[in-house]
C-alpha cells in the first residue's frame, strides 16, 4: 500500500468523521511532536485487521477531548472516562471511514475493539505520524505502524 | 410508550444513538441500553413491548450478528425492527445483514438526518407490508 495512497484516504476519511461526529473542520496541519507533557495527551487505539492495515492511533489533546465529548454526546462536565469512551468512539468512526476508502471493494471489514489511554502513545518512533487542525487550533496526531 | 433496545459497548455511541432518536420522533420512549449481546438479552427477555432496536456490530462478549440472530429467534423480539449503526459497514456487509432481517443500516458516524431518512424507509417497507412491528 503506498504511503501517499493511506493518507489520502486518511484526508477524506477525517474530515467525513469530524464534520460527522464533532461538527468541526480538520485541515492537515504543519509537523508536531508529541508534547512535552505526556499526561495532557490521551490516545485512542484501534486496529484494522480487514484490510490489513494495523493499528490506527488518534492522539490529542486532554482539553480538546473533553470539548470533544460534549460536542459528541452532549454531556457536560464528563469525567475522565467519558472523555476517553468518546475519543475511542470517534477512532472507531474513523477507522471504519478509512478501511472503506483503502479497500472500497472489500469483502468485509474487521477492526478490533478501540483501546484508550492517558499519556503519550508508547512506541511513538515506530508510527508514522500526520498531522491535523480542528477548527485552526487544535491538533490530532494520526498514527500508522511504519 | 415506545420502547427501543439501545446496543452499544461505548457510552459515547449510546448516548448518540439515544440523543439521535429522541430529535427523529422517540422524545418520549423509554430507552433500554445494553453495552453487548449478552446483556441485551438479559434485558428484553420475556419483553414483548420492545418496538426498536438500534445495534453496532462491533461489540465484546457477544457481537451484533449473533444478537440480532438471537432477537430473531425469540418469540418476544422476533419481529422487531431493528437498526444497525456500526463502523464495518461495506456492500458485503449490507447483503448480509439483510439476510439476517435487519431492517436498516447505518454507517458510524451516525447523525440525526441519517436515522430519520433510515426510518422513513422502514416506514414505506412497512406500508408495503415488508414489515410490521413499528407502531
Amino acid at each position: 500500500m503506498a504511503g501517499l495512497r493511506w493518507v489520502d484516504a486518511l484526508d477524506s476519511a477525517m474530515s467525513e468523521t469530524f464534520e460527522g461526529m464533532a461538527f468541526a473542520e480538520v485541515a492537515r496541519g504543519v509537523a508536531a511532536t508529541a508534547s512535552a507533557e505526556p499526561d495532557a495527551q490521551v490516545w485512542a487505539c484501534v486496529d484494522v485487521v480487514e484490510p490489513p492495515f494495523g493499528p490506527l492511533v488518534v492522539v490529542v489533546g486532554r482539553a480538546f477531548a473533553a470539548r470533544l465529548e460534549e460536542t459528541i454526546t452532549g454531556a457536560e462536565h464528563g469525567d475522565e472516562g467519558g472523555r476517553l469512551d468518546a475519543l475511542g468512539e470517534l477512532a472507531n468512526a474513523l477507522a471504519g471511514r478509512l478501511a472503506r476508502r483503502i479497500d472500497p471493494r472489500g469483502e468485509r471489514i474487521v477492526l478490533g475493539l478501540p483501546k484508550v489511554g492517558v499519556g503519550a502513545w508508547s512506541g511513538e518512533d515506530a508510527l508514522d505520524w500526520v498531522v491535523y487542525v480542528a477548527d485552526d487550533r487544535d491538533p490530532i496526531r494520526i498514527g500508522r505502524r511504519r | 410508550m415506545t420502547t427501543i433496545l439501545v446496543v452499544d459497548d461505548s457510552r459515547s455511541a449510546r448516548m448518540i444513538f439515544v440523543r439521535c432518536l429522541k430529535i427523529a420522533g422517540y422524545a418520549e420512549a423509554e430507552f433500554l441500553e445494553a453495552a453487548d449481546g449478552r446483556e441485551a438479552i438479559e434485558r428484553v427477555r420475556d419483553r414483548g413491548d420492545l418496538e426498536l432496536a438500534m445495534i453496532d456490530l462491533n461489540m465484546p462478549t457477544m457481537d451484533g450478528l449473533a444478537l440480532i440472530t438471537a432477537l430473531r429467534s425469540m418469540k418476544a423480539t422476533k419481529g422487531l425492527a431493528i437498526i444497525v449503526a456500526s463502523s464495518l459497514i461495506n456492500d458485503a456487509t449490507r447483503r448480509r445483514l439483510e439476510e439476517v432481517g435487519v431492517d436498516a443500516v447505518i454507517e458510524k458516524p451516525i447523525g440525526p438526518a441519517a436515522l430519520v431518512a433510515a426510518l422513513e424507509r422502514m416506514g414505506r417497507r412497512r406500508e408495503s407490508g415488508g414489515w410490521s412491528s413499528m407502531g
